[in-house]
């Protein structure tokens, strides 16, 4: 039984890290193919047994060439998006550079000019400057301070155009070296120890039952929603989970943070007890305290059937999360939930509404956005350990669905949904 | 066992949620889908200017609506396909269909500025042009 326990909550685990997973190597991929995605076929010009490409989310950003055997043959790079400032006549240029197994280039190719279109036809037919770069290794080009040292020459009649071909493609290279030696560092300020501060606090109140500790908790509830919440506004949300899952996790500019979100997914991971929900989060403790003031005459109880379809409310918001972050719409993930209401002088109107409509409907339905309208909720109580006989319920089937959509998205081109 | 009353319920109530879901993502779809032609088409607009420009050593002289300017580019043959209108659907021409493109061009006619407005507001979506803004990247 224990087996079959710890199985499951792995299982658990395992679909969060999953869907987080995709999501990240979804915008790896985003981030190294730029607006205008890199082909195989544009590959195999000038690597013939190029039969797929693969994310290489290292300091190149650029993508492996592996053959049909998955072998690695080679390497592709484009000089888009970040050589735009590197302008020949009229505009930049996206050049494609692929090098082979020995990180010797075998090519370059124009993609796409802003440029003159004569002056690029000319570029790209002049074959001792499109082969320049043949057989050269990738530091050998990444060193290049000087085209007439390096033996590089302009095309004549369009040298401006064929030097901002060469200067992309040298600069391309040649960043990838400054970019992985710089890194931020670490910094653990005032708001982190508050933010520890206050996940110590939560600690305490859910594994010390001593009344004389309890007692202080009705103080800590109220610190959390005027601290945590309107003070510093460091609310676990939709946003900021998939905006990490999307870039980096914080861990040097934000370390408080990563400390708490970790330790909200992890204590209840571990011990069932739900720290952050029932302990932390400002806007649940904001609507216990309304559960305790509103008079009980104006809880209404809901329906078997609401609270039923109500369940599915958060699962609907986490399947539009899912959808947003792989599709990436113009949506803004902080209006779906009522956490960024907390710092109201910045707080769209989506959130306001969300948050005010969620807590008048609590006078009335107790805890009501905690318990049908909170994705963030429903992913922490996801990988809460259940006391007592544990098995493969609704949620978990749900689990599955969400990670069934992210593959999808995933492995569908963007141009079936977007095109 | 659920009554069939029951049933019926729960099934309106998770046909009520998935419309939600669809209603929320429909318009930034909408949105995503449009631009992505806007940028197909501003690109194409931007080698038929460029082309002009190789000829007639300057840009068209005078300000134009998208539409406008397409149908100039095809008249002096600088674009070779008829261009789909990517506010519209029709063909882009300039007639009196939406049309958010604007092209404008300094004194001299030495330099141009394509320019794509939200559809409801008249804030730059996207800046196209030869001295500052050379990429949609």
């Amino acid at each position: 039984m224990k087996i079959k326990t710890a199985l499951l909550q792995f299982y658990r685990f395992a679909i969060l890290l999953a869907i987080a997973w995709l999501v990240r190597s979804h915008h790896d991929r985003i981030r190294v193919q730029g607006g205008w995605p890199i082909t195989v076929s544009e590959v195999r010009v000038l690597l013939p047994e190029a039969h797929r490409l693969q994310i290489d989310s290292g300091p190149r950003k650029g993508l492996m060439v592996l053959n049909k055997e998955r072998e690695e043959i080679g390497y592709a790079v484009r000089t888009m998006p970040h050589c735009r400032k590197i302008v020949g006549y009229s505009g930049p240029t996206d050049v494609l550079a692929v090098f082979d197994a020995d990180d010797k280039g075998v090519g370059i190719a124009l993609r796409h000019s802003y440029d003159t279109p004569s002056h690029v036809e000319d570029v790209k037919f002049e074959f001792l400057f499109m082969e320049s770069w043949n057989g050269r290794s990738w530091d050998e080009i990444a060193e290049i301070t000087d085209l007439n040292d390096a033996q590089i020459y302009a095309v004549s009649g369009a040298s401006r155009t064929s030097e901002a071909v060469a200067y992309s493609v040298n600069h391309r290279i040649a960043m990838t070296r400054s970019e992985g030696a710089a890194g931020e560092p670490w910094h653990f300020g005032w708001r982190d120890w508050l933010l520890c501060g206050f996940l110590a606090g939560g600690l305490l109140f859910a594994f010390k039952k001593q009344k004389a500790l309890q007692k202080w908790r009705p103080l800590y509830s109220v610190a959390t929603i005027l601290g945590l919440g309107f003070w510093m506004g460091d609310l676990i949300a939709q946003s900021l989970l998939a905006g990490w899952a999307e870039s980096q996790i914080p861990w040097a500019a934000t370390p408080g943070l990563v400390i708490l979100v970790f330790a909200a997914f992890m204590v209840p991971w571990f011990t069932a007890q739900p720290l952050y929900c029932q302990f932390i989060c400002p806007h649940g403790n904001l609507q216990r305290w309304f559960m305790k003031v509103i008079p009980a005459k104006w809880k209404r109880p809901l329906p078997g059937d609401g609270k039923w379809i109500g369940r599915f409310g958060p699962v609907m918001l986490l399947t539009i999360v899912v959808t947003v972050s792989f599709l990436q719409l113009d949506f803004d993930l902080a209006g779906i939930e009522p956490f960024d209401a907390y710092i109201f002088r910045s707080a769209g109107g989506a959130t306001l509404s969300v948050a005010v409509v969620g807590l008048l409907i609590s006078l009335f339905f107790p805890m009501a956005y905690c318990k049908f309208g909170c994705p963030t909720g429903w992913l922490l109580e996801f990988v809460r350990k259940r006391s007592g006989k544990d098995k493969f319920s609704d949620r978990d089937w749900i689990g599955l669905g969400l990670l069934t959509l992210a593959l999808v998205l995933y492995f569908t081109p963007l141009d079936r949904f977007l095109g | 066992m659920k009554s069939a009353k029951s049933i019926v319920v729960r099934i309106v109530g998770l046909l009520c949620l998935a419309g939600i879901a669809v209603a929320m993502l429909i318009d930034p779809m909408g949105e995503a889908r449009r631009e992505r032609r806007i940028k197909e088409v501003l690109l194409l607009v931007q080698e038929g200017l460029q082309r002009y420009h190789v000829q007639e050593e300057i840009y068209p002289k005078r300000a134009m609506k998208g539409g406008e300017l397409v149908a100039f580019l095809h008249e002096n043959s600088h674009l070779e396909d008829s261009i789909v209108n990517p506010w519209g659907g029709g063909v882009y021409h300039g007639g009196n269909d939406v049309d958010r493109m604007a092209y404008e061009t300094d004194a001299l006619a030495e330099s141009y500025e394509l320019t794509v407005r939200y559809l409801h507001s008249k804030k730059i979506r996207f800046r196209l042009d030869s001295t500052e803004n050379q990429s949609l990247e």
